[in-house]
């Protein structure tokens, strides 16, 4: 009798243990990140694209990670912060034409980069 | 002695061309240096020669140290050699009816060159002095706030190398109270070429002719006019900016008060009288300077 308990307690044992076995390998395989997950900039928006001199508007950068750091130039024209992802952008007289504005996203994995191109009419 | 040539560019990158304004040759073995602080203000918008509203720049302004030397290498030939720090460099703008401030600090342009006294008189005083220079953007060119970058306007150095040729000519009769002088200079630019930024600043030129009077015992007063000519700014595949360049008249008010130890008090402006600016552009309205020189000689005493 006891024999046969201690069978079955081995058997259900090893079953369990190739359970999780199994059951861990797989879970394993399914938390493999997205790179893109660590550091992304997908898209910068502008709320227009075309603007007279002076003329404000917004840009937003969507990224995607943590701890990230943003970094705005513009070739020509001014832009203040507003909020950790988007800039106020104006262009004085002097920044008329095509105007290409750069934000630079960073943290512990990298540094990416994409542009938008502002049209300034006088 | 001293016609000067300090130009207030407030709403241009760059050091504010400087020093005491003398542009004259020293003799040999003679050390001079001028530091000084100087303010200017920027108000208004001009659209040719009027006054143009608009209402999201309020005011830019800057204060600015400089430090300068001038040493005669010998009979004809003198070095001089100029530096400033932006203590700030502020733009004040209008924002959804809410005044925000983007300003900038550090070094400027490193300015030097060479003079060469062509002609020496002594009596009356007079010299006519050649001179060939350049400025190299040595101080900050990528100032931010907040991770964002602030405008090539309000950047301390001008981020180009800049190259210019000066004549000064002076004369005064040493039994006479009066004296004048003449300094013409033209500077050219080289082209930025920085990331996205391709930027060149418009030649300039600048004329002014000065009288002087010394007046009590150790005054001297320089009323200065002087004419400033930019030409216009171009950017990639050589587009000018139909909103650079301009031509300004200045009235340029200096008095001297030097001691015996040949220490002197210099206080000038920069005041415009008449203003052309091409396209839309923020002018200056005013600019003063105070500073401090003192002249060194190391010749020998003959015995």
């Amino acid at each position: 009798m006891k024999k046969e308990i201690a069978g079955t307690v081995s058997i259900l044992l090893i079953a369990f243990l190739t359970l999780i076995f199994v059951s861990c390998k797989k879970e394993k395989d399914t938390t493999q990140p997205n790179p893109s997950d660590n550091l992304a900039l997908d898209s910068l928006v502008a709320t227009k694209k075309v603007i007279v001199s002076f003329e404000e508007i917004y840009i937003t950068a969507y990224a995607r990670g943590k701890n990230l750091k943003y970094s705005w130039s513009a070739n020509h024209g001014s832009m203040l912060a507003t909020d950790s992802v988007t800039v106020l952008y104006w262009a004085c007289g002097t920044c008329v034409g095509h105007n290409t504005i750069e934000c630079k996203v960073s943290n512990e994995y990298g540094t990416v980069s994409d542009t938008i191109m502002i049209r300034v009419n006088p | 002695m001293a016609s000067t040539h300090v130009s207030a560019q407030c709403c241009s990158a760059g050091s504010p061309i400087g020093g005491d304004g003398s542009n004259d040759g020293l003799n040999k073995n003679t050390l001079r240096i001028y530091t000084s602080f100087k303010n200017s203000l920027s108000k208004d918008y001009f659209h040719f020669d009027e006054k143009y509203e608009q209402p999201l720049i309020q005011k830019s302004y800057f204060d600015y140290s400089n430090l300068s030397l001038t040493y005669g290498l010998s009979s004809r030939f003198s070095l001089h050699t100029e530096i400033g720090y932006f203590i700030d460099k502020t733009q004040e703008v209008n924002i959804n009816n809410k005044n925000e401030i983007i300003r900038a600090g550090g070094l400027g342009d490193l300015a030097f060159n060479i003079r060469y006294i062509a002609i020496k008189t002594v009596k009356p005083i007079s010299q006519l002095v050649i001179s060939a220079g350049t400025k190299a953007p040595v101080g900050a060119f990528k100032e931010e706030i907040d991770g964002v970058t602030i405008p090539i306007s309000l950047q301390p150095s001008s981020g180009a190398f800049k190259y210019n040729a000066s004549v000064f000519y002076n004369r005064k009769r040493s039994e006479r109270k009066f004296g004048w002088n003449s300094f013409a200079l033209f500077e050219f630019s080289q082209t930025i070429n920085k990331g996205f930024l391709v930027y060149r600043y418009g030649n300039y030129f600048q004329f002014s002719l000065a009288g002087s009077y010394s007046f009590l015992k150790n005054f001297n007063f320089i009323g200065n006019a002087k004419l400033e000519w930019r030409g216009k700014d171009k950017r990639e595949e050589d587009i000018k900016i139909e909103s650079s360049g301009s031509r300004v008249v200045f009235f340029n008010p200096q008095l001297i008060y030097t001691f015996k130890t040949k220490w002197s008090l210099i206080a000038m402006s920069d005041i415009p009288v008449y203003k052309y600016m091409n396209g839309y552009q923020l002018t200056n309205k005013f600019s003063f300077q105070f500073g401090i020189r003192k002249i060194f000689s190391f010749c020998k005493k003959v015995e």
